[in-house]
């Protein structure tokens, strides 16, 4: 194959961004605006935080179902604690702790009572959705005062801090996966977990430790979220979990475990964001954005297929 | 290659001069709290209609109900740098961020049907609830007189969460019936305003109470519902019901001389016209009120061939 066309496919998914980029580029005024910039960043944030973690649970060759509802009951869990006036360090450490605590609970299952991943987060999905209907009598937590503004409003060196912890997860976990023996393992499992088991990988704790990432990660998000909507959203996240895994599978994550890389999982998650921005703004009627959404993912997993 | 160059410029300025509005030809932003609700969609048509009247060009997005993606589509609005924003709050406190976020940017804000508890709101455009309570009252109360002309009446109201609507149709309704003392509420229930929740809810009542005239439902998906139970009891002579909305399948009913009776019909069009045209006073510097109510209107067997052909939702 020619080299230029080899090098195209090896990056498809960094191809596909630009193409788009300078589409929108050339025909959305301001939206190369800095403000335009930043304020995309801001809004995927959430997503890319969640996405994540599902990369990690994604190359094991599992799914996390739960994390859109997970987003709901943890930004409501968050602003319960905000509003009844715990320290602003400590509803951060318990709501990521809750998080963890689910998906340690999704890894349990998983792992211990052998059901498959799918059917025990669509589970979870469903009692989440439950819980944070049921505790916040299906009415928003808001009044959080002015103690969250910051996470969700505030700016570190003009960075918005949504974007700047959204930067943040991706290197170390990017690091995480790429760099250490657990993310070796990650690998080792998605590509055959029996092999695994034989050579002696703990395949269990390892399932376990990706879901307890994939919870924590989608609590952080809800932080994040919970503080730009400055209150709790019990009905927040439906298909949040869809948007995280097409954010995945756009970036060149395999669906059967395995392969995929964490820049991958960056380049989906702009993808999807510039598209919700810029089909807004294209001013397209909103039935059509959906439709050239799902073109886009069909087209970016359609050309990672042409290996 | 060189014509398709020059179609690209061609299109591309095109797109610039348009994008480039005065306040004569405005550019709003709309975002909706669902497109799954056919009152959204109709009052988004009003809007649009509304606007390319004079020429000016609306940018929507659909919250799917998550008040997380309305924050999202505000915050793009304010970037392109619209001219105004209408807003259908997901949630009247969730949304104070993204209200407060135009305000910054010095974008006035007027919402349409909800609105939102903070922030600067120029204009709330929404249906006059309190007079849609009104007109069911006072239909329910023609309807109950006597021999000797006082009402009197066994009466159920089917109620909804306490959102600002609700409260004010049934403000609406108890100001109109409290004159009478003849008239009973035998039963007040929650039957959260959708139709499965309307049958089951009304079968129960049914079966507590032998003796009801009229039923009351703060909307016309409670009222269909509490229809099928009324009629699967075989009670359908014994009651009528009166709801408000207009929603087409309502009207049916009405027509069909079903037990459905009246509905105090909003209209969503028109909802959407007069946010446009309050959103270009705005825009003019003129000064609006805050709460600009829009009619409703009673909708009886008598005149629901007129109000179906308008139907819209």
């Amino acid at each position: 194959m020619n080299p230029f066309v080899s090098f195209l496919y090896k990056n498809k998914v960094t191809v596909a961004f630009v193409i788009i980029f300078i589409f929108f580029a050339i025909f959305i005024p301001n939206f190369l605006s800095l403000n335009n910039l930043m304020s995309v960043g801001k809004q995927i944030a959430v997503n890319g935080i969640i996405a994540t973690g599902m990369t990690f649970v994604i190359i094991t060759g599992g799914i996390d179902l739960s994390v859109g509802s997970l987003l709901a009951v943890a930004g409501v869990f968050c602003a319960m604690l905000v509003k009844s006036g715990v320290n602003s360090i400590v509803v951060i450490l318990l709501t990521i702790g809750l998080g963890i605590l689910i998906g340690l609970t999704n890894g349990l299952v998983i792992t211990k009572l052998k059901i498959a991943p799918f059917i025990t987060t669509l589970a979870m999905l469903s009692i989440l959705r439950a819980f944070a209907l049921g505790m916040s009598g299906g009415r928003s937590v808001s009044g959080l005062g002015d103690t969250f503004r910051f996470i969700g409003r505030g700016e570190i060196f003009s960075i918005p801090f949504p974007l700047f912890i959204m930067i943040v997860v991706f290197i170390i976990f990017g690091f995480i996966l790429a760099q250490t023996k657990f993310g070796t393992h990650v690998y080792a499992i998605g590509e055959n977990e029996d092999t695994s088991n034989i050579l002696g990988l703990k395949v269990d704790k390892n399932k376990i430790i990706v879901y307890c990432i994939s919870g924590g990660l989608a609590a952080l998000a809800s932080i994040i979220q919970t503080a730009r909507l400055n209150s709790g959203q019990p009905l927040t996240g439906e298909g949040a979990e869809l948007d995280a895994i097409a954010a995945v599978v756009i970036g060149g994550t395999d669906l059967n475990g395995g392969y995929g890389r964490i820049i991958g999982t960056v380049f989906g998650v702009a993808i999807m964001g510039m598209l919700t921005n810029g089909l807004i703004l294209l001013n397209i009627s909103f039935y059509y954005q959906l439709a050239v959404k799902g073109l886009v993912i069909l087209f970016a997993v359609g050309v990672s297929r042409k290996k | 290659m060189k014509k398709g160059i020059i179609l690209v410029l061609v299109i591309v300025g095109l797109l610039v001069t348009t994008s480039f509005a005065s306040v004569e030809k405005p550019v709003m932003g709309i975002s909706l709290i669902s497109y799954y609700n056919p009152f959204f969609l109709a009052l988004r048509d009003g809007a649009k209609e509304a606007l390319d009247e004079i020429g000016g060009t609306l940018l929507e997005s659909d919250s799917q109900q998550d008040v997380a993606k309305q924050l999202a589509a505000i915050e793009s609005f304010i970037s392109r740098g619209v001219d105004v924003i209408l807003l259908n709050a997901v949630d009247s406190e969730g949304v104070i961020p993204a209200v407060e976020l135009a305000n910054e940017a010095g974008i006035p804000v007027v919402t349409v049907d909800n609105d939102a508890s903070g922030g600067d709101v120029e204009a709330l455009v929404a249906s006059d609830n309190v007079l849609a309570g009104k007109l069911c009252g006072e239909y329910l109360v023609e309807k109950l007189k006597n021999e000797d002309g006082v009402p009197a009446g066994n009466v159920v109201v089917l109620d909804a969460l306490p959102v600002t609507g609700v409260l004010n149709r049934l403000q609406g309704f108890y100001s109109v019936i409290q004159e009478y003392p003849q008239i009973r509420i035998v039963s007040t229930q929650n039957a959260q305003g959708n139709r499965t929740d309307g049958f089951e809810v009304m079968e129960n009542i049914l079966l507590a109470n032998s003796n009801i005239d009229a039923v009351f439902a703060i909307n016309d998906p409670s009222a269909l519902g509490a229809l099928e139970a009324i009629d699967a009891a075989g009670r359908q002579d014994e009651m009528f019901i009166v709801s408000v909305d207009g929603a087409k399948e309502a009207m049916e009913a009405i027509k069909n001389g079903t037990s459905f009776e009246m509905t105090a019909a909003q209209l969503p069009t028109l909802i959407g016209k007069i946010g446009v045209e309050t959103a270009m006073k705005v825009l003019n510097g003129e000064e609006v009120d805050r709460f600009i109510p829009v009619d409703v209107f009673s909708v009886t067997p008598e005149n629901v061939d007129e109000f179906l052909e308008m139907a819209t939702f």
